[in-house]
Order: C-alpha cells, then structure tokens, then sequence
C-alpha cells in the first residue's frame, strides 16, 4: 500500500516538483497552498507524513507545528521541515520535527529523509522519545 | 633668577667689605690683625695711637707695643702677650687688663680683646685684636678711691661724730665716733638708725625736722637729748648741710653729731671750737668736691663713649656727655635711676641688667652686646664693659659702665643676614608657588576635561579601573533618569535591557580584566521608559606606568541604525527565502530532466542539464554568503562545536571539489588521525572557499597542493596554488570585506565575500588566516585553528 506524504507549500512551483517527484516513487501526495486548508484536508487524507513549509500564508509553520503536535489526532504523524531559511535546523529541533530538507534539495536527499521517516515505528510513544532528542542529521 | 641673585649678593658683600674697613680704619678703638704666624697685617689709626709707634706689616709679631707689664708692673715677654696667647690656643683669650708703654716712656692701661680667626675647616688663619684704651677710667678710679679713703680716714680721726646721707636722709656713712658716743655698732645707727637713740619725748619732733630740711635741701641744726654710753642721756648738736654735685644737684647730706653737754653749761670756748671745726670739715669737704670735680669733667668731656657710674645697686650716679649723646639723656633727667631702664623689656624680665652686675662684681668686668633702649624709645646696638669698683678693703662700691654704639656695624651684619634671609624666602616661596602652580594646572586639566563631558550633548562617564562608574555626565542623567548615586552602583544595570543585560555585564567585567577596549550594542532604557540600542565603547586612560587609572565611556544612540539594520537583514531574509523559493522547483525540475537523459543515454543534453543544474548551486552559494555577511556583521554567526576527524573532512571535501572541477589534481599530504574540535560545516566552508580560490585563480595550472601540519597548540592547513599569484600590498586587505584584486574582475565572478566571510569564521574559532603569494608563481593559503578539544 501506497504511502501517502502531505505536502503544505504555498509556491506551486515546488509543490509541482514535489508531487512529481514523490509520485514517481510510489508515494500519494495531497497537498494545501495554506495551513489552514491543511488542517481542513488532514483529517479526511490521514497521511503518512507531512512535508511542512515553515514559510506559508496565514498561520504559518510553526504555529501548524505546535498545533499538529498538540492534537492527539495528529501528533503521531511525522513531520519533515521543508523550507529556505537557514535557520531549518535549529526550527526543526526547537519544534520538534522529525527531520529537515532545506530548499533547494537535490531529489535523492528528499526521497532518503522522507523514507528514512517512513521506516520509524510509527507508534506515537516512540515518536515522543524521538522528538525529545536532537533530529538526525 | 638664583644666580643673578647670587651675584649681587656677592656685590653687596664687596661694598659692605669696603665699608666696614673704612669705618674699622676711623673707629676710635684699636684694632689690629696678624696672620697664623703672629706678624701683623693690619692695624688702624687708632692703634697707631695708643702704641705710639707704626709697627712694621709682616715683620713686628705679636703686637704693636714697644713693651707690655702687667698690672703688678712685671714685664710680659712679647710672644705671651694675649694675642700671642690667642694665635696659639687658636681661640678668643679673656684677657686682663696690661699696661703698655710707648717708645716715648708713657703708659696706658689696656684691656685687650683677641680672638683668632679660622677657616671653614677650623684651620687658624690669624686673629685680630681689639684694644680699648682703659687709662681715663684707671686714674678716675684711683683718684675716688683715694679722696674717698682720704675722707674717711679725716673723719674717723675727727673729735666729733662725722656722718654722710643721701638725698632722701638715709644715713650711709657714720664715723667711728658714734660707736663710741653711743657704745653700739656704727651699721645700726645707718639710714634712720641713729634716730632710735634720740629721746622719746624729742624723737618725733626730731624726725619731723630732720624730714623738713631733707625735703627742702635746708641746713639744719638742732639740739636734742641723745642716748650716750656714759651717762644715760646727754644733749647732742645735729649739724647738717646739704652736698651738691658739680650741677647743683643734690647729692647728699653731711654733717656732725656732737656732744655738747658740757657747752650747754655754759662753756662758750667749745661752742666756737666746735663751729671751728664744722667749718674746718665744710671747707675739706669742698675740697674733695671739687677733687671729684675734676675727674668728673674729664668724664664728662669723652663724647663717644658712654661712661657712667653706677652704684652698687646699679643706680646711676654719673653721667656724661658721650652718654647723653648715644642714649639721649641728660644726667638731671637719669642720674638717680636704675641703668635698667637702657635694657629692653625682655632683657629686663629675663634680669640681664643684674646678671651682668653680678658677673662683673664676680669677675671684676662684664662684656656684653645687644640692643639697648634710647630715650626716645629707639633702639641701638650697644657693647658694654661693666667693670666693678672696688674701695681699699675690697668692698664693692660701684660700677663703671662704659657703652659704645656699634649700630652701624651691627644694621650692616643684620641687613646682610636679611637679605640672605629674604633671598632664601623668596626662593621658597617661588619653589612653592610652582609646584602650586603645577598642581592647579592638572586640577585645571581635570576640570576642564569634566566640564567637557559635563557640558557634551553626549553620554559619557568615567569608571574605576575595577569598572564603578566614578563620573556620569549630565546628559547621561537626564537621558536615563537616572542618579549620579545609583551609577556609582549596579543598579544602572537594571536600565540594560533584560535580554542584553548578562552578555553585557560579562562583557563589561572581561574588559576591566583584560584592560581592553570594550565596544559593544545594548538596549538602554531612557527616562520615559523606551529601550533605544546603543553603542558603549569603552576606552583605558592609562597613567604614566601604563596602568590604567580610568575608563571613559560612550554611550552613542545607535537606534535608528540598529532598526535600520534589523530591517535590511529581514530584508536580506526573506529575499534569500524568496530567491531560493524559485530556484528550488528549478533545481529539481533539472535534476528530474538530468535523470532522465541518463536513462535514455542522451549525453549531450544530459551534460547541458548537469551544467545548468552547477549553475543553480553557484546561485544558492551565492544567496547563502550574503546571509552570512549579514550574519556576521550582527554577530550572529554561532559554531556548531564538535570533534571530528580534520583529515577526513579535507578528503570529503576534495572529493566535493573534484566533482566541479577535474582539470585540477588535488593532492593532500601531512597527518591523518588529526581530531578538532570545530564546526564542521563552517570549517568545510573555508576549505571549499580556499580550495574554489586556488582553482579559479589558476586556470593555467593543474596541481593544488593541500598539507594538514600540528605545530604549537595549533593545527594549520595550507592550499597551495600555481596560479597569478597576488601582488604585496593587496596581501594585506585580502581578508577584508567585498575586497578584490582590481584588475581581475573581468576575468574571475563572485562577490569577492568569500575569504571575509572564511576569515571571520576561523577568527571566530579562535584562529588565525593568512596567506603567502608571489606574483605570477602562485598563492599559499594558510588558516590555524587551535588544538584543543576542551
């Protein structure tokens, strides 16, 4: 059975590429332009993963990061950060994120992160014990 | 200044030296000098005078005088004269009184005065001498000791009872009659004594007519019962006339005292012998008056001495003119007197007078100079010879006094040591006011750095060297609000943002510790509250050992600066972010297309999409040097620290460079197992740098040299190309920011960041870049980072 990634970017652009290039290699994507249409989209979709912008409209990233973390329906779900700020990784341990991809990416290092993830028990116990040590790198 | 002083100084003592020569040639006293071995060198008119002769300069010895005897008459043999006798104890001799005769056969009494004279090492050099001419006095003395001895001896030989009494009727002489009348002791009939043998019924009306014809200088004569040794009571005569001295002044009374209880029985013969007799004691009275007339004139005839008897109680009973002319009275106005009054009050107080009557009485003689009082209340400097009178039994019964007035001398030594005196005080007075001066020049300085920073439109304070704020200006009160007390504390830490505060208050502490200048931006809080940044630079005052004695501090307002700046590197944030955004999708859309000319095995276009896809990496790096700029203009450029293997990251990154360029060998040598501890990342960006440097800027060559060495607590890594190479003076400004190398731009892309932005992230791990280049043979890169894995 297919994974499926949510992806949240605002530029379609990237979120054109994203959705190429992960379809290309047997996952599903859905995807919002904005937190807010995420969090409509979620709950219906129950991704695998989400592929989070920090930079996106409205509420933004970090605030969809505390958010999904303090739901217990959406806290078990994993989340790469995706973005172009230099400070990702810093953002993604003080977040909590399982892991990062700065923009731009070469393809290989998307696809290994996304399914390095992927291979993680998905229970959200283990999870927890994850997020409070540093993120890979 | 001090030698000018000094010069007329020693003029002053050539003129007064001249002066004193003429004065000492004219001075009525002998004088005269001889040098170490005794022969004479000098001599006034005056001693010319007294010996009779002109000795000859450096031949006569000792003294001028054609022969010298003692008092006793013997001769003294001419090298024992007291001048002798000084040159060879080397000191002043108290000499007595000598006898000198003159080749002409008179001779002189003499008290002569030597005293030898030596240098400032105590060497004798001569002595000089003084002689005063005591001849007059001599014979004055002798003539009243013999006309008093005459008159006593008459007295006690007379038949009747002889007495003498002062002007205020106090008996001092009775005749040895009346202890023979009376049967007691003539002391006890002295003063008013003899009163007490006067019957009682008579003895007041006695004493009232005796007082009477004292107080009105009267004769008198009177006849009373007296208390004889015979016969109980017997009658008595009083006959007194009154004595007068050369000026009509009274000086006395003198008289008989006889029985005449037989001429009350009628024997008329003894009343006129007796009368004989009164008148025959009257006449050799006068006699001896005006035998003591004469010597009293002789006196009174010397002007420039003061000559005065005194008598035994120092009450002046003589005086002349040369004592008129020096002290200013006249002898109807001082005879009678204590010579007390010539003495200033101190002298008095501390008893002078009496001592020097008591020396001389002990000693025959006193010597004595200072400053006596004239009439008119002036001062003068008087040298005194006090010489003791003695009668024949040896009983002391006066004093001459004999005064000269050596003022001039003395206003002359007193106004030499004045002006020394005065020149020493101005000099210490001139030393002070110029170290005063000094001191008020630096206070002047100090203030007026103050008032500077008091009245600057700036924030400035003073701080200890241990960092407390001594000193804020009044801008710096008023911006904050706060007081001048609460800066000499910590508690202006609190006005420190909360955010800014530890970094600042560690930063403060290290300066003082280090003694280095300290520049750092905080948020100080204004009066109104509001948190404005500002720029504290913090610069040592050091003092004349190069430590430092304080600190002076600005606070520069750097707000609009800081926002501005804030605001660009938002702006730079998010232009990056933007500028990444696009290039994003595009890197990977070419990387997509580059997989999938590999598949299907189109060289070509694969290698036009690889290029493009290079392209987009140069851009990235590009975007991402510019937020590091940004970075480390704020400081914000922070290590990731860890320890890791130097020579493996070096390999990683050589193999990273090889991909981009093949036309270059990258060869490595120098140790392996290297571990540091660094930010690996930033650390592979310096190499990446230097590495991309030696290859863009040696595109003729082929070989890079890299070398990993441990040397001194720290490793270093070299890149070594063969390229253009840099010129010396571009050597130096290589490490700064956007610098280039001029002429190469056209040639060579890129910002020209990249060695800033290597340099800053070495210096930040406490290390250190430079570079060693010849033109046209290449560059050797270096950077060190230290060895330690604390």
């Amino acid at each position: 059975m297919k994974k499926c990634v949510f992806i949240c970017e605002d530029d379609e652009d990237v979120l054109e590429i994203c959705k190429l290039i992960l379809e290309k290699h047997d996952f599903t994507v859905a995807y919002a332009l904005t937190c807010e249409s995420m969090f409509n989209r979620i709950s219906v979709v129950q991704p695998d993963l989400i592929l989070l912008d920090l930079w996106v409209p409205k509420m933004g990233g970090e605030a969809s990061m505390k958010k999904l973390r303090a739901d217990a329906a959406t806290r078990h779900i994993p989340v790469i950060i995706f973005s172009a700020n230099n400070e990702i990784e810093k953002a993604a341990a003080r977040l909590g994120a399982d892991d990062f991809v700065t923009k731009p990416f070469k393809i290989k290092e998307l696809l290994t992160k996304i399914r390095n993830c992927l291979k993680v028990e998905n229970s959200p116990e283990t999870r927890d014990q994850l997020n409070s040590s540093p993120g890979p790198r | 200044m001090k030698n000018v002083s000094l010069e007329t100084e020693e003029q002053i003592i050539v003129t007064t030296g001249s002066r004193f020569d003429r004065i000492i040639e004219k001075l009525p006293v002998a004088v005269y000098t001889c040098d170490a071995q005794g022969l004479i060198t000098y001599y006034n008119q005056a001693a010319a005078v007294l010996w009779g002769r002109k000795p000859t300069l450096g031949r006569d010895r000792w003294c001028g005088s054609w022969r010298i005897y003692r008092l006793d008459g013997s001769l003294v043999p001419l090298d024992l004269c007291p001048m002798g006798l000084a040159i060879k104890a080397s000191r002043e001799i108290l000499a007595e009184e000598i006898i000198i005769e003159r080749p002409d056969g008179t001779r002189r009494f003499v008290l002569p005065h030597p005293e030898a004279i030596l240098d400032a090492k105590g060497d004798l050099v001569g002595a000089v001498n003084t002689l005063v001419d005591i001849t007059l006095y001599k014979q004055v003395q002798r003539a009243l000791g013999e006309s008093e001895n005459r008159f006593i001896q008459l007295a006690n030989h007379a038949p009747i009872v002889v007495w003498m009494g002062d002007e205020k009727g106090q008996l001092h002489y009775l005749s040895a009659k009346w202890t023979e009348m009376t049967g007691q002791p003539t002391d006890s009939g002295l003063g008013q004594g003899w009163l007490e043998c006067v019957h009682p019924t008579e003895r007041a009306e006695v004493s009232k007519q005796w007082s009477d014809a004292v107080r009105d200088h009267r004769t008198l004569q009177i006849k009373f019962r007296y208390r004889t040794k015979k016969n109980g009571y017997g009658m008595v005569r009083l006959v007194a006339n009154p004595r007068y001295d050369s000026v009509s002044h009274l000086i006395g009374f003198i008289g008989v005292l006889d029985d005449v209880t037989q001429l009350e029985e009628g024997n008329a013969q003894k009343e006129h012998e007796i009368y004989a007799r009164t008148e025959d004691l009257r006449w050799k009275n006068e006699q001896l008056r005006r035998s003591d007339e004469r010597y009293h004139r002789m006196i009174e005839e010397v002007q420039d001495y003061a000559i005065i008897l005194l008598n035994e109680k120092g009450i002046i009973e003589n005086w002349n003119k040369g004592a008129e002319k020096i002290k200013g009275y006249n002898s109807k106005e001082i005879i009678g007197k204590s010579f007390h009054v010539f003495y200033p009050p101190a002298d008095r107080e501390k008893g002078l007078p009496d001592q020097l009557l008591a020396e001389a009485a002990a000693n025959g003689r006193a010597i004595h100079e200072g400053w006596r009082i004239r009439k008119d209340g002036t001062k003068f400097w008087g040298s005194v010879v006090i010489t003791a009178l003695h009668d024949v039994d040896g009983q002391i019964i006066g004093y001459s006094k004999v005064t000269r007035d050596l003022t001039d001398r003395k206003i002359s030594d007193d106004t030499l040591k004045a002006y020394a005196q005065a020149l020493d005080d101005k000099i210490k007075e001139l030393s002070e006011a110029n170290s005063e001066l000094l001191m008020a020049r630096g206070q002047l300085a100090d203030d007026r750095t103050r008032f500077i920073l008091e009245s600057m439109p700036h924030l400035v304070a003073l701080a200890s060297p241990q960092g407390v704020l001594t000193f804020s200006n009044q801008y710096l009160l008023e911006y904050t609000g706060l007081a001048a007390a609460q800066f000499r504390t910590i508690e202006w830490f609190d006005a420190i943002h909360p955010e800014d505060q530890p970094h600042f208050v560690s930063s403060w502490q290290n300066t003082q510790l280090a003694g280095i200048d300290l520049k750092i931006e905080f948020r100080l809080r204004r009066a109104d509250g509001e948190y404005v940044w500002h720029l504290a630079i913090a610069k040592p005052i050091r003092g004349e050992n190069g430590e430092i004695s304080s600190w002076i501090v600005t606070l520069t307002n750097i707000h609009d600066k800081r926002i501005i700046e804030e605001k660009k590197d938002e702006f730079v944030g998010i232009a990056s972010h933007e500028l990444k955004t696009p290039l994003t999708s595009a890197k990977a859309f070419i990387e997509l297309l580059e997989n999938i000319l590999e598949n299907q095995g189109n060289l070509e276009l694969y290698h036009y999409a690889k290029k493009a896809n290079l392209a987009i990496d140069k851009l990235h790096d590009l975007i991402s040097e510019l937020l590091d700029i940004t970075k480390i203009q704020h400081g914000k450029l922070q290590l990731k620290m860890s320890e890791f293997n130097l020579h493996d990251l070096v390999m990683e990154t050589v193999d990273l460079m090889q991909v981009s360029s093949k036309k270059h060998g990258i060869y490595l040598s120098g140790q392996t197992g290297l571990i540091v501890r660094a930010d690996r990342d930033r650390i592979q960006q310096v190499l990446v740098n230097l590495l991309g440097n030696a290859i863009k800027y040696s595109p003729d060559a082929t070989r890079i040299d890299l070398s990993i060495s441990c040397a001194e607590g720290e490793v270093i890594v070299g890149v070594k190309d063969y390229g253009i190479g840099i010129q010396a003076n571009d050597l130096k400004n290589i490490f700064d920011r956007f610098y280039r190398v001029e002429d190469r731009s056209s040639i060579f892309q890129g910002l020209g960041i990249g060695l800033y932005i290597s340099s800053e992230i070495i210096h930040r791990h406490a290390g250190r870049i430079w570079a060693k280049s010849t033109r046209g043979e290449g560059s050797n890169f270096f950077f060190a980072i230290p060895d330690n894995l604390i």
